[in-house]
């Protein structure tokens, strides 16, 4: 057991928190260490002037208060159903994990609807794509040659 | 450490003896009020806080699950109602400060520079009511329920909802802090 050890303790001790073998060995190392004798006596200085703030004394005038203000308050009743379905209870450490499922749940649903839009493409244009090449008719769509329309110049 | 009388005052109240209230009330007032004080620093405004404390309790008994005490249960509701309390406080203060601050400009700055310090008579425990206040709401909280109260570590962890470690490491740099204030302010 080390300096470290004992000064780790200190604060066990001075809030009567130590075993009682182990508050004797705290006690009688500190009886030989200044530093750890002069941590301890500032927080027994703290301790002090902390205990100065008292509390108000009792009052049967609070009591009647709070009393008072309780008649218009609906009866308390024990929540039966807690209890029955305890099992159902979510911890509160969880509720994260709970959103992130959720929102991974909903972009997936998403995604299922979210599909690609089918192309227009008209009946016209398909039958075009179809026919060979070298054919004799063309598009309404496309303008037509002008050879062989206009007059030759000259 | 669960105490059998409560429980069995508590099941009571909660079989519809509203009167049996006052029983727990009575008893748990000092140590509630005691806790609003420290933390709340006006008698005041500490009781209207226990009394508001003593109702939620009241409102909440058919939730209590005896796995702690009554009394760390009822420590529980009072630290969060404070901590909520003192910021709501906090915030009004800055609002109205701001509020006069731009109402009267420079001369306000000029007024509050002479305002004469509001002594208590007794000044050390006026020292250390401000440099209870200057500290971080869960400093203030472990420190009074500690010191004050009296609760063990135990009860301190089940009162402030962290496990005991947690309650040692900010017993520990609250009390740090504290004395630094302390030391600063020369008390």
């Amino acid at each position: 057991m080390d300096h470290d050890w004992f000064r780790e303790r200190l604060l066990d001790l001075q809030d009567a928190e130590l075993p009682e073998e182990e508050r004797r060995q705290v006690l009688r190392h500190a009886e030989n260490c200044p530093a750890c004798r002069e941590q301890l006596e500032h927080w027994k200085q703290t301790r002090r002037v902390l205990s100065e703030i008292a509390g108000p004394a009792p009052s049967e005038a609070f009591v009647g208060r709070v009393m008072t203000a309780v008649q218009g308050v609906p009866s308390p009743q024990r929540e039966e159903w807690r209890g029955r379905y305890s099992v159902l209870r979510v911890p509160e450490w969880f509720y994260p994990e709970i959103g992130l499922a959720a929102a991974a749940l909903a972009l997936f649903m998403l995604s299922l609807f979210q599909q690609e839009a089918p192309l227009s493409v008209s009946s016209e244009v398909l039958l075009l794509s179809r026919m060979p090449q070298d054919s004799q008719w063309v598009s309404r769509s496309e303008p037509a040659g002008y050879e062989g329309i206009l007059p030759e110049e000259g | 450490m669960q105490d059998d009388e409560d429980i069995f005052v508590i099941k009571s109240i909660l079989s519809g003896d509203v009167q049996a209230y006052e029983i727990l009330v009575r008893k748990y007032q000092g140590r509630i009020r005691g806790y609003c004080f420290g933390a709340v620093g006006n008698a005041a405004e500490a009781d209207d806080a226990a009394q508001e404390v003593f109702i939620k309790a009241y409102k909440g008994l058919g939730n209590f699950r005896a796995v702690s005490s009554f009394s760390t249960w009822l420590y529980r509701i009072a630290v969060n109602h404070c901590r909520d309390f003192l910021r709501r406080a906090m915030r009004t203060k800055t609002e109205s400060l701001e509020a006069l601050q731009e109402s009267e400009g420079e001369s306000f700055e000029a007024r509050i520079a002479v305002l004469p310090d509001v002594l208590s008579p007794d000044e050390g425990k006026r020292q250390v009511r401000e440099a209870l206040d200057r500290l971080p709401e869960n400093y203030q909280a472990v420190l009074i329920l500690r010191e004050v109260q009296g609760l063990s570590y135990q009860e301190l962890a089940e009162s402030l909802n962290c496990s005991v470690d947690a309650v040692k490491a900010r017993l520990k740099r609250a009390r740090q802090e504290l004395e630094a204030k302390f030391k600063r302010a020369g008390v």
